[in-house]
């Protein structure tokens, strides 16, 4: 290699995207290699030709074979990405509903008599509350969403679970664009269904859980005589 | 006539990681090599060497990058990664115990009474 400046480990190739060009170039280099090896010990080119070929085996096989596993594999790395984006949609979505005020809890000591939150759980302000998907429960519920993704061949490609309460669930898709198409499958593999967990009762908070970002720390404290966990109710299945 | 050995897959990747631990890049010498430090006992066809390389650069063990040769080509080179350099380790210490219970195997003799 005359300029190893130019070598790129691990970066994304561009002109030689495409699988079947690469595997062309590599058979094309080894021969080529070999052949001006053949050459320069001073074989006829006909002779070096057939000396590099005999050498390196059957070309058409080979190519084949290494055109097939690299099909594979860019399948399943493609799948493994799309799991690794859902889940970090998730969890940005998670995130960032989390800070929107727009999720309450109608439950417990904050809520105000006659708020049209109080029946309901937690909810989207200002939206028509819309059906739970099947399997998923109550709007207040906290589903457990086992998403396994299809299996190439003999390996599966990948499942896991995601917690999410269901307003989550509904506004994936608004949130995280990215989901819309996974989200698909995410609802038609859903396979548990877990009713929201009680969170133990210290210090007189009575309320089952909520978001954290739904109301500031010091008007919790002040409403619920002073729960030592209101920020940190975390959510499980 | 005695036939030349078959390389399994697995010998063949501890052969790669090996090679590419001792030479670098070493595609278009590893035949050679194996056929050297073997003295003539293994025979590598040179084209079997890709889908294991292939192979290795799928598990981690080595990677890949396309670089321009003296001659102005595009060629791909290999490296042993960190993975590669622990799955040598690990398959050089295999081969030797598998070694040393085939070299027992074979030295066996009838027990008396047996």
């Amino acid at each position: 290699v005359s300029d190893r400046g130019e070598w790129r480990w691990g970066q994304p190739r561009s002109a030689f995207e495409d699988q079947e060009r690469d595997v062309d170039a590599e058979i094309a280099f080894h021969l080529e290699a070999r052949v001006e090896e053949n050459l320069a010990r001073g074989l006829s080119l006909e002779d070096a030709r057939a000396e590099a070929e005999a050498r390196f085996g059957r070309v058409a096989a080979i190519r084949h074979d290494l055109l097939g596993a690299a099909r594979t594999s860019r399948s399943r790395r493609r799948w493994r990405d799309a799991l690794l984006d859902f889940g970090r949609d998730v969890r940005l979505a998670a995130r960032g509903l989390a800070r929107r005020p727009a999720f309450h809890s109608g439950r417990g000591s904050h809520a105000r008599p006659g708020d049209r939150r109080q029946h309901g759980g937690l909810q989207p302000r200002g939206r028509a509350r819309a059906p739970a998907p099947a399997g998923i429960g109550t709007p207040d519920a906290l589903a457990r969403v086992w998403f396994v993704l299809p299996s190439l061949g003999s390996s599966s490609m990948g499942e896991g679970t995601a917690i999410i309460p269901h307003p989550y669930l509904l506004d994936l898709e608004h949130t995280a664009p990215a989901v819309a198409s996974l989200a698909g499958v995410t609802r038609s593999t859903v396979h548990v269904a877990v009713p929201a967990p009680t969170i133990p009762d210290r210090g007189g908070c009575k309320r089952r859980w909520r978001l954290a970002a739904s109301r500031p720390r010091s008007s919790c404290a002040r409403a619920s005589g002073g729960c030592p966990d209101r920020t940190t109710h975390s959510i499980r299945g | 006539m005695a036939k030349d050995p078959v390389l399994s897959g697995s010998a063949l990747s501890l052969l790669i990681l090996e090679a590419l631990s001792l030479l670098g890049d070493a595609r278009l010498r590893i035949a050679r090599w194996v056929a050297s430090v073997t003295d003539d006992a293994l025979r590598v066809e040179e084209g079997s060497l890709y889908p294991a390389l292939h192979r290795l650069e799928r598990d981690g063990s080595i990677e890949a990058a396309w670089a321009t040769t003296e001659n102005n080509r595009q060629a791909k080179y290999y490296r042993l990664t960190r993975a590669g350099r622990r799955k040598l380790a690990a398959e050089r210490d295999e081969w030797r115990r598998l070694a040393d219970a085939m070299a027992k195997v074979v030295q066996a003799r009838p027990e008396r009474g047996a």
